[in-house]
């Protein structure tokens, strides 16, 4: 799993089965075969980190509905729909974390810092929102502290509770997200999973924590833009157009097919102009 | 001459370097939202009366060039062996006028029915509000449907009439194409990708649905139906569907894992 | 006359016309063995139920046979391979293609793509992937053969590029003195747009049907979804090219048939300058249309919405052609000939396929009649029947220089209006079908029961058209032993290849290099009426 130095997109690791073709791939750096992540299972425990995976099939495409009402740490509340309207990234913590959450909030502060195409607060929001029903205000202003955000959450980023802890089962539920209390471990297990959701709120994407940097946040908030994209913004589209999301190693990687047909293209066309260019010296070679 | 020409046909290659493939499937696909448009008929409604329409405009097309053509034919017959044709050459600027005029009327014909389809295209794409979601998965060869409380049914789609209804479908293994053959929509499934599509079952009754994209030996035999219930009867069966599922899985989900279930404790659920 | 004499000479030829007959051989072994899949498919469909075959795997091998061989079997190896090898370098006053080595690695690769495709209906694991092979299903195990599929494309590609390349050399550098761009045949020029487009295209077909061997076998997962890969991007790809690919065909036989028309009708071709810009328009404008293939397959609704509009703009450049055609004939002095009868035969199909066209590229509409026999039975119009009727009235327009005899004229024309009838019985019942829900590719319809009787009357109109196919055979064969001795310009045309040439062209075209006068042109039958004719060597 050593990171390729060409592309700063991947952290692809070289796969040995393909020895000899691998030299032609090496300049695209080959996608390499990392498992995803799924959630922060202790080594500890003996629990199958797959039991908190997120059934992609089922739940991608799930609009969530608006009316959630939520409140942020100074106590004010306000609504879930009122954040869409544009790609709204959001993660679910609890706030008595001492582990995983907070870290999993500072990558993600830091991934998006180097967004540069997307502007937070303006083309995309942040929420983070907890699970846990014995969360308060207090315990929120809490866990910004520790995860090093102080007492002013970032622009564009909404730290939050909801409101009415009976909406915390509806929300998971329909996002697909699973979590359960351990009281060996005395903490949640959870999946550490950025969920995009796209402006008008249905999920875009699952991005599992662990090795999401930000070029495949880059990508995510501009494939939640969907069917908003179009060749007017070129660079955007050209973007999203190279890249898929690859569901094995739960990031994106390069859209092969489309060098390698945009390569064939040029061949057909370099083909012409070298017949065009023989049958010109030939030409000349007669003339003399 | 042909020096110009020879740039022009350049230049004409050229043009078409940049359209290359345009691989747009790479955006992700997700439904619009309904808009205030409200229409006064159901998209299966609408697509009939266009299609109607675009059958008058295709006619005419092609009844006039036939007897056009017919009429040459018959009326420009050899009549003696050694007769020649008299078409007088264009002038260039009857040349021009040929090039500009039949332009205009084939673009003024396309611009209209190209307007016609896209109103009929966003009704089409463009869910209402209030549709009910039913997700759709296929696979070789079958489809099932999953209600919003979990229900699943195989090869029948019931639904309630009077509801827009709005399937958000995937594949399991290959592409397929789901098509109603009443509501006049197709939309392909494949993995990887959720696709959607919406209609408005207005009529009580039973409908047929196919495959549409050839997915193997058992494509033909991929076909179910969508049973369109009044409201009250759909509710009881979606219920007494429920109902079933749940007693029977009493017993399961005891080791289950039902989220969020937060005093499990660990070694009830490890392997 | 030069004909070759031994085998050695047949094979090692690097003569342009024996190459083209190689390719016509070529694409008439096609046609039958697809056609003979197609009226086993027909006979299955007849009736409810099994027919011929209990097995679908069966009916799709049939299927997948008939749609891949009669595209890249017969129709783009007789338009592109016989027309542009035979026809084209003699129209322009050529003796020979540009690089005649090309020109024989051309159609061996053709042939070895034929015979490859005849082994996919013995091979155990045939490949039943339809003619698209769109994945994941080719690459799965029920798809069969897959490599088998990849190699025969892109052995028919390397073929065709490699003849696209020649061809169009030999268009731009080899026209005899006095043959300037815009004395060209509508032939010359149509064929050189079509070879141009395959040139753009025909790699990237290649290269994205190369990738499905490699995911299948190799595990690459260009096109899986679980390694990054992309299930669409090779409906876009295939259709980038195939889409182009109707245009390849398409534009050869419109330009047949327009010499065919001048030839017949004694006239030049009505507004030429604008029908080759026409033609050449061909190329930018089918270059940005393929999604409406994929109207339903789940791409952005304004990709749907953009391309629906660029598709109606195929209209434009067509309609100048069709305008173009049809005033050919006015004012024109048209005799009957058999050539003539599939022309004819071939612009009212031609009609019918344009304008059913017309709903199709509406994405709307589409939602409602994508991949049913709407689709079906229109794109054999437009680029099928129309395709093969062009091909054979072109066919009996140049069997008096291939063969040195003429054919029968009754037989000939009785096959032309056989052929056209029985194709129509054929595709219109499955056209209304098809707008009733008709699916394509169905080996069995148990859900539509009631359609039964329109299938049961194509299966009728598909033995009317295999009559007048088998005519039309009997009357070649006929032709070539027992025909009486033909002249070098039977029809007394205007063009280079009936005027300079012998009754049978032999090495090197022209017995001297024609050099053509100020103003001349392949249509100027006004100037020197039909005494063109009688200069002709006999």
């Amino acid at each position: 799993m050593t990171p390729l130095p060409l592309f700063g997109v991947f952290s692809g690791g070289r796969s040995s089965r393909l020895g000899f073709g691998m030299a032609l791939f090496m300049m695209f750096a080959w996608p390499g075969s990392v498992q995803a992540n799924y959630g922060n299972i202790p080594a500890s425990t003996h629990i199958d980190p797959e039991l908190v995976r997120i059934d992609e099939d089922k739940f991608l495409g799930v609009r969530i509905s608006s009316d959630y009402i939520l409140r942020d740490a100074g106590g004010e509340s306000f609504t879930l729909g009122g954040l869409l309207g544009r790609p709204l990234l959001l993660v679910l913590s609890y706030y008595s974390c001492d582990g995983a959450c907070p870290t999993i909030n500072r990558n993600l502060r830091d991934s998006l810092a180097g967004v540069n195409r997307w502007e937070q607060g303006r083309d995309y929001r942040v929420l983070t929102l907890s699970f846990d029903p014995h969360d308060t205000p207090e315990s929120l202003r809490m866990f910004m502290q520790h995860a090093g955000f102080g007492t002013q959450s970032p622009e564009g980023w909404s730290l939050a509770l909801l409101n009415d802890p009976a909406d915390i089962g509806r929300l998971t539920e329909s996002l697909g997200y699973k979590f359960f209390w351990s009281p060996r471990d005395a903490m949640f297990l959870h999946p550490n999973v950025y969920i995009l959701l796209s402006p008008e709120g249905r999920v875009t994407r699952y991005l599992y924590g662990a090795s999401i940097n930000s070029t495949d946040m880059e990508l995510s908030i501009t494939k939640a833009y969907g069917n908003e994209i179009s060749p007017a913004n070129a660079v955007n589209f050209l973007l999203a157009a190279c890249y898929s999301y690859n569901y094995r190693d739960g990031k994106y990687s390069i859209n092969y097919p489309l060098f390698i047909a945009l390569g064939s293209l040029l061949l057909g066309i370099s083909m012409i102009t070298g017949g065009v260019l023989v049958m010109k010296k030939r030409k000349r070679r007669e003339i003399i | 001459m042909s020096i110009q020409a020879r740039a022009g046909s350049m230049a004409l290659m050229l043009l078409s370097l940049p359209l290359i493939p345009r691989p747009a499937q790479a955006v992700q696909v997700v439904p619009v939202p309904g808009q205030s448009r409200q229409w006064d008929v159901p998209p299966h409604v609408h697509f009939d009366e266009l299609l109607h329409e675009v059958f008058w405009d295709i006619t005419i097309i092609g009844v006039l060039m036939a007897m056009v053509a017919a009429y040459f034919l018959f009326a420009y017959r050899r009549r003696f062996p050694d007769e020649v044709g008299r078409l007088q050459k264009l002038s260039p600027q009857a040349a021009l006028g040929w090039m500009i005029i039949p332009v205009a009327l084939f673009m003024a014909d396309d611009i209209y029915l190209f307007a016609k389809g896209w109103e009929l295209h966003k009704q089409y794409r463009e869910v209402p509000e209030n549709a009910y979601e039913i997700r759709v998965t296929g696979a070789m060869w079958s489809w099932t449907y999953t209600y919003p409380n979990e229900v699943e049914t195989y090869g029948e789609l019931k639904v309630p009439a009077e509801t827009p209804i709005l399937l958000r479908m995937s594949s399991e293994d290959v592409v397929h194409s789901h098509f109603i053959q009443q509501y006049r929509v197709t939309e392909d499934l494949m993995p990887g990708r959720v696709t959607y599509m919406w209609f408005m079952p207005d009529k009580v009754g039973e409908y047929v649905v196919t495959c549409r994209e050839y997915c193997g030996a058992g494509h033909s035999s991929m076909y179910g139906k969508v049973i369109v219930m009044a409201r009250e009867e759909f509710d009881a069966w979606l219920e007494s569907e429920a109902a079933a599922i749940s007693a029977s899985a009493t017993v399961a989900s005891a080791q289950q894992v039902v989220s969020p279930a937060a005093d499990v404790s660990a070694r009830d659920f490890g392997r | 006359m030069g004909q070759p004499k031994t085998w050695k000479e047949w094979v090692f030829t690097l003569d342009h016309k024996i190459i083209g007959i190689f390719y016509l051989a070529a694409s008439l072994v096609s046609f039958l063995v697809a056609g003979t899949s197609a009226a086993l498919m027909r006979i299955e469909l007849g009736s409810l139920g099994p027919t011929l075959t209990e097995d679908a795997g069966v009916y799709n091998l049939w299927l997948t046979m008939h749609g891949a061989v009669m595209i890249l079997g017969f129709q783009i190896p007789a338009l592109l391979g016989f027309f542009a090898n035979w026809v084209v370098p003699i129209m322009i006053g050529a003796k020979d293609m540009a690089f005649p080595r090309v020109n024989a690695l051309s159609v061996w690769l053709l042939w070895s793509g034929i015979l490859l495709a005849l082994c996919n209906l013995i091979v155990p694991d045939s490949f039943n992937g339809m003619w698209t092979g769109y994945p994941p299903y080719s690459e799965t195990d029920f798809a069969g053969n897959t490599a088998l599929y990849s190699l025969i494309i892109i052995v028919l590609g390397i073929s065709s590029v490699f003849g696209a390349v020649n061809l169009a050399c030999t268009v731009m550098f080899m026209r005899a003195r006095g043959i300037g761009w815009y004395q060209l045949n509508m032939t010359v020029w149509c064929v050189f747009t079509a070879n141009i487009m395959q040139l753009i295209f025909v790699p990237v077909l290649a290269a994205s049907v190369l990738l499905l061997s490699l995911d299948k076998y190799l595990g690459f997962g260009f096109y899986d979804p679980g390694q990054g890969g992309d299930v669409l991007l090779y409906q876009n790809l295939f259709w980038f090219y195939s889409h182009p690919a109707v245009y390849v065909v398409l534009l050869p036989f419109l330009g047949i048939s327009f010499d065919i028309i001048a030839t017949f009708a004694r006239n030049h071709i009505f507004n030429y300058k604008v029908a080759v810009w026409a033609t050449l328009a061909f190329i930018p404008v089918s270059s940005d249309v393929w999604v409406h293939h994929a109207f339903v397959a789940g791409l952005p609704n304004w990709l749907r919405t953009m391309q629906t509009f660029t598709t109606l703009m195929i209209s434009l450049p067509f309609g100048l052609l069709m305008l173009s055609m049809v005033m050919t004939l006015y004012k024109g002095s048209i005799e009957y000939r058999t050539p003539m009868h599939w022309i004819v035969g071939m612009f009212f199909m031609l009609i019918i396929g344009a304008t059913t066209g017309i709903p199709n590229a509406l994405s709307a509409i589409d939602y409602g009649i994508s991949d049913s026999y709407v689709i079906m039975s229109h794109f054999h119009y437009v680029m099928a029947i129309s395709g093969a009727m062009a091909i054979f009235g072109g066919i009996y327009y140049y069997f008096p220089k291939l063969t040195g005899r003429m054919y029968s004229e009754a037989m000939g024309k009785i096959s032309a209006w056989l052929f056209f009838i029985g194709m129509n019985v054929v595709m219109g019942p499955l056209y209304f079908i098809g707008i009733e829900g008709m699916p394509r590719r169905y080996y069995d319809y148990q859900m539509f029961p009631q359609f039964e009787s329109m299938h049961a009357l194509a299966t009728v109109g598909v033995a009317i058209t295999t009559i007048g196919v088998l005519i039309m055979l009997y009357s070649w064969l006929h032709g070539m032993f027992r025909g009486e001795k033909a002249t070098a310009n039977p029809w007394q045309s205007q063009s280079l290849e009936f005027t300079h040439t012998d009754v049978i062209p032999g090495p090197g075209n022209f017995p001297t290099p024609p050099v053509m006068p100020e103003g001349w042109s392949p249509y100027s039958y006004d100037k020197t009426g039909a005494k063109g004719g009688s200069e002709a060597r006999r």
